[in-house]
């Protein structure tokens, strides 16, 4: 188990190794100069999701699917006074499909009573699928690195609903990503956390 | 320029995907061990050969086939239906059960309820709890330790009552 645990964090680090190292590349920073960014009010971006990690609650497997983040700046210069960063709030929409294997973690669907005990006697978790709808809120940190690359931290909770009409609350979500800017209004974004990862586009307003 | 930094991000994008892809963790199948631990409810739908535990949780339930196994610690219900050769095991918690087929062996301590019915071969055993049924179809034996006589409840399907056994019951002989 411990193993299982680890391997999905190293993917992670894997993941994040190879962006920094791209990152790293970059030429004539401008992570020191602060307010020298795209000017923006809003930032829209669709994007394609990979659900790599076992989904909250009962589901279990990959997932792939569809979203939209919208985010809306809310401190063109950010937290710190000295660099090149900003602060917006983040709202999104993410549908992900998880494929169940033949044999899988799912609901119980039919007990047999004995006397005082019952006796689970069915599972549905034989190629089983599962929808979810993620609902992120997030505090969106902006670096912007030079002009071609800006990078983010995102914590925040989620809503959470599921197929059978289940409805749960995550109280704290995590994301890191960064964006390629092909130009002042249009970027390819890759974000990395739980339980989604997402490759889109940013369109800035 | 742009569109070589560009390529290279979407590169690097869809190599993250690939490798992720094959990092993904979604067996619990037949010959596997699956193990759940914290929350709510635990169910699996194992086949052959499933070897599952549980622990510290509120429900938990596997059904599978033949040679199956069970452990379940501190939680509040437990439960095993699977066919022959499968064992399941109960400490800490308010109620076990099995429904299991033949040469099936069953654990029970510390909790309120046990119960199982059981097919030929196989074997009970309730230490330290409040009531212990077992149905047996066939030859079975039952041990209880730690339960008040009228507390130890053993019936045979067969109709035949069962026979007083040094430390439990037993349908057929004492000794499997």
């Amino acid at each position: 188990m411990t193993g299982n645990r680890l391997r999905p964090a190293l993917c992670i680090g894997l993941m994040l190794a190879s962006w920094l190292g791209a990152s790293s590349a970059r030429a004539e920073s401008t992570i020191k100069h602060p307010g020298e960014h795209t000017n923006y009010s809003f930032e829209a971006e669709p994007h394609l999701l990979l659900a790599p990690l076992d989904p909250p609650y009962n589901g279990r497997g990959t997932g792939l699917g569809l979203g939209v983040r919208g985010t809306i700046q809310i401190l063109p210069q950010g937290f710190i006074p000295k660099i090149n960063d900003s602060v917006g709030i983040g709202f999104g929409l993410d549908w992900v499909h998880y494929a169940q294997d033949d044999y899988a973690r799912g609901y119980c669907t039919r007990y047999e009573t004995l006397m005082a005990t019952r006796v689970c006697t069915e599972v549905n978790g034989g190629g089983f699928d599962r929808n979810y709808f993620f609902l992120p809120v997030v505090l969106q940190w902006n670096f912007w690195l030079d002009r071609h690359w800006s990078a983010f931290a995102e914590p925040g909770f989620a809503f959470v609903f599921h197929d059978h009409g289940a409805f749960d609350f995550e109280p704290f979500v995590l994301y890191l990503g960064g964006r390629y800017h092909f130009n002042d209004r249009i970027a390819l974004t890759l974000r990395v956390g739980y339980p989604t990862f997402s490759l889109g586009t940013s369109f800035l307003f | 320029m742009n569109f070589a930094r560009g390529t290279g991000l979407l590169s690097l994008g869809l190599i993250s995907f690939f490798i992720l892809w094959g990092c993904h963790d979604n067996n619990c199948g037949p010959g596997d061990s699956c193990y759940c631990a914290g929350g709510d409810n635990c169910f699996f739908d194992c086949g052959d050969h499933c070897h599952q535990a549980c622990v510290s949780l509120k429900n938990c339930g596997s059904v599978c086939g033949d040679d199956c196994s069970l452990d379940c610690t501190n939680m509040d219900t437990c439960s095993t239906s699977c066919d022959s050769h499968c064992s399941l095991t109960c400490d800490q918690m308010q109620q076990c059960s099995a429904i299991c087929g033949q040469d099936c062996q069953v654990s029970c301590s510390n909790l309120t309820d046990c119960e199982a019915r059981v097919g030929a071969g196989s074997h009970v055993d309730c230490n330290s709890l409040s009531h212990c049924r077992v149905w047996c179809s066939g030859a079975c034996t039952v041990t209880c330790q730690g339960l008040n006589p009228g507390d130890c409840d053993v019936k045979c399907l067969d109709g035949s009552a069962p026979t007083t056994c040094p430390g439990g019951l037993a349908c057929g002989a004492c000794t499997p």
